[in-house]
């Protein structure tokens, strides 16, 4: 039998070695992590068995960041598709400017988060831009970011706006893929607006639609640089999503290995919704 | 020929090798703005300049606490380093000893304990003491008839907070914004607590702090403070948004009567408005029965690494930074007193120095989180602080977040 080695494609080595050591071993090192009693800084530690993980069960302050996760990916994923489907079939009709305006949505996802953070920042504090124009009307102002309830509302609001320029762009490649033919035998047939897009436009976007929710549920579920410029997770524990509660836990309050456990429990998270989506993606394929 | 070559190329190496300088990374937990940045860079320079061969990179690490515990895990650390408070609790894994150094006798008596662990070493040159009360500014208390001097307990506090409340003024800024400017609310309990827990000599939890077994309803008392302070309209307007920076800025245009900072805050004023007049008070009592207080820490400790490989070179520098002249103006440039006392030590604490005078025979408290808490507790004081001025949290959810955590924390 001849060796198959000859014919193996070696190149994609260097890739592999730098996944092994960039993703691999940090992951296997976190689930290491997870079982001790690690400060983050010192060369001492104990094994602590799964000492971690039931506290974990127990806290009442990852719970409230599971579900200000859950609401920051979910909230902002189902924004985004309403939105940047809104735009997509704005800027899919044929007028002046349209080029412009395509490129005015999607020129947020451009800016880092933490900047994008840190302009919203300015917006809504207390002696910011929006209690000014308050105030010129003779309001009160308002401390916008004080309530855990209205924080998460602006925070999911900021991370949509910023980032439904590329649900908007996905749309837009969807939509540009539907063949006209289809819209001008629905119009020949007395297919109103409303129908063609309920009948022809949704259905055919599907494939667009899971690629589009699949990015943004991912990105919403570990939101963090947004949450970090405008709230820092405060007040209290009220805004931390799992990413940044385990930043917290692992740099402030010196709690390595626990941290570790909440980073467990973020990739499981992620991990679940990934599989499901990608399990609607399989099952509902259309072809055309 | 060929022999030759490989000689001269040898020798060359050989050469530029011995003529490296030999380098030093001083890293400091003050931003490059900062005096202490500037005289501390000052000082290192004339220590270059008379000693040929070696170099001194002064820098600021950003998120210097967060920086240094990553390089404190990977094992690879700056030839020196700032330990702004955490000298024994948080460094000394990681320092060298100075008890043997020939400075180490003119210990400041005022720092000595605060640096020195259970067995007696020292692992830094603390080249001055953070000597603090409150902050207040005398222009806004005189126009509120307040005499700092006359508040022994926080109620006599909250009697002058009235008072300024009266002429319109912020009575307290505590800053308060939740994430990088939080640490604006863990202070305002750094600088509380000790007068519920650990001041008075007759009743206090020092020792069930330290073993493990305080009760942490003993908390709700410290917490409560904070939310009278809110309920009572004494603190800033925009408490659970105000940062560190508007602060310094209010202060100095004279906006607020009192500040629960170090004196660092009066710098941070002078920045804005040189000419305005703030001074310090000590902190109040809890009870009658207790007397006011300060609260004292590390400002400027410098340690060595203590695997470090040019170790002889950074214990020079150790002890050059140690000499009067050195001593005397980083400790000048914070207006605070110096770590090292004996001959050639001098404090001068400038505009300050008639507050100094004032609060001399009041006793000094180390910092409350540093010495009384597990390391790591800090954030919890800062995120319950501001959850409880959000009202995200009720005072008893606070007291069991910081138990919780104690508890965590002290079984390691």
């Amino acid at each position: 039998m001849k060796s198959t080695f000859g014919k193996t494609n070696i190149m994609y080595l260097p890739a592999l070695a730098l996944f092994l050591v960039f993703v691999v071993y940090p992951f296997v090192e976190g689930i290491r992590i997870a079982f001790t009693n690690w400060n983050g800084f010192s060369q001492h530690f104990k094994y602590v068995g799964l000492t971690n993980f039931s506290v974990l069960l127990g806290d009442r302050n990852v719970r409230t960041a599971l579900l200000n996760t859950l609401l920051y990916g979910f909230g902002s994923t189902l924004l985004q598709q309403a939105l940047g489907l809104a735009y997509a079939l704005l800027l899919n009709q044929k007028f002046k400017g349209r080029t412009i305006g395509r490129t005015i949505t999607y020129l947020p996802v451009l800016i880092s988060a933490v900047i994008m953070g840190y302009m919203w920042y300015f917006v809504l504090q207390y002696d910011g831009a929006l209690n000014d124009v308050i105030t010129l009307f003779g309001g009160k102002k308002v401390l916008w970011l004080s309530r855990g309830g209205t924080a998460i509302a602006l925070i999911i609001a900021v991370n949509t706006l910023q980032y439904l320029g590329i649900s908007m762009i996905i749309y837009l490649a969807g939509l540009q893929n539907i063949p006209e033919m289809y819209y001008e035998a629905a119009h020949l047939d007395g297919a109103r607006t409303w129908r063609r897009f309920a009948g022809i436009t949704l259905p055919l976007l599907y494939p667009a639609i899971l690629t589009s929710v699949t990015i943004n549920l991912i990105g919403g579920l570990k939101l963090f640089d947004v949450i970090r410029a405008l709230t820092g997770g405060g007040p209290g524990y009220a805004t931390h999503s799992l990413a940044t509660l385990l930043n917290a836990t692992y740099f402030g309050s010196q709690r390595a290995g626990y941290a570790a456990a909440v980073g467990i429990l973020l990739f499981c998270t992620i991990f679940v919704f990934t599989i499901i989506t990608q399990g609607v993606s399989r099952r509902g394929e259309i072809q055309y | 020929m060929k022999r030759l070559g490989t000689a001269i190329l040898l020798g060359l190496v050989a050469w530029c090798l011995a003529a490296a300088p030999v380098k030093l990374t001083v890293a400091l937990n003050f931003p490059a703005t900062d005096v202490t940045f500037t005289n501390i860079q000052a000082i290192a320079a004339s220590f270059v300049k008379a000693n040929a061969g070696v170099q001194i990179d002064v820098v600021n690490l950003p998120d210097y606490e967060n920086t240094m515990k990553t390089k404190m895990a990977a094992n690879d650390l700056p030839d020196l380093w700032t330990t702004h408070g955490w000298s024994v609790v948080r460094y000394s894994e990681y320092l060298r000893s100075v008890n043997d150094r020939p400075w180490f006798s003119k210990l400041s008596p005022a720092i000595k304990p605060v640096v020195s662990d259970a067995s007696g070493r020292v692992f830094v040159l603390p080249m001055d003491i953070d000597m603090a009360g409150i902050v207040f500014n005398k222009d806004v208390l005189d126009q509120a008839k307040v005499d700092p001097y006359a508040i022994k307990t926080w109620q006599d506090f909250m009697a002058a907070c009235e008072k300024i409340k009266a002429i319109g003024k912020t009575a307290v800024d505590i800053g308060g914004k939740s994430g990088d400017d939080r640490w604006t609310v863990g202070n305002f309990y750094d600088w509380v607590a000790p007068s519920f827990l650990v001041t008075d000599a007759k009743s206090n939890s020092v020792e069930a702090l330290a073993d493990g077994s305080f009760d942490w309803n003993k908390w709700k008392p410290v917490a409560q403070l904070l939310v009278t302070f809110r309920d009572k309209g004494y603190l800033n307007p925009d408490y659970t948004q105000g940062t560190w920076q508007e602060v310094g800025q209010n202060f100095a245009a004279g906006k607020d009567g009192f500040g629960l900072f170090g004196n660092y805050l009066i710098g941070e004023a002078k920045k804005y408005n040189p000419k305005g007049h703030y001074g310090f008070m000590p902190v109040p009592a809890a009870s009658a029965g207790d007397k006011p207080s300060l609260i004292t820490g590390e400002r400027t400790a410098i340690g060595v690494w203590k695997d470090d490989k040019v170790m002889d070179v950074a214990l020079k520098f150790l002890d050059y930074l140690a000499l009067p002249q050195n001593v005397n103006l980083v400790a000048k440039g914070n207006a605070i007193p110096t770590g090292l006392a004996g001959e050639g030590y001098r404090t001068d604490a400038g505009d300050l120095t008639p507050y100094f005078e004032k609060v001399k025979g009041f006793k000094a408290f180390p910092y409350f989180d540093r010495v009384y808490l597990p390391s790591g507790m800090w954030d919890s004081m800062c995120i319950t602080g501001v959850g409880l001025l959000a009202d995200s949290m009720t005072i008893q959810q606070a007291a069991d977040e910081m138990g919780n955590t104690y508890r965590t924390l002290m079984a390691k």
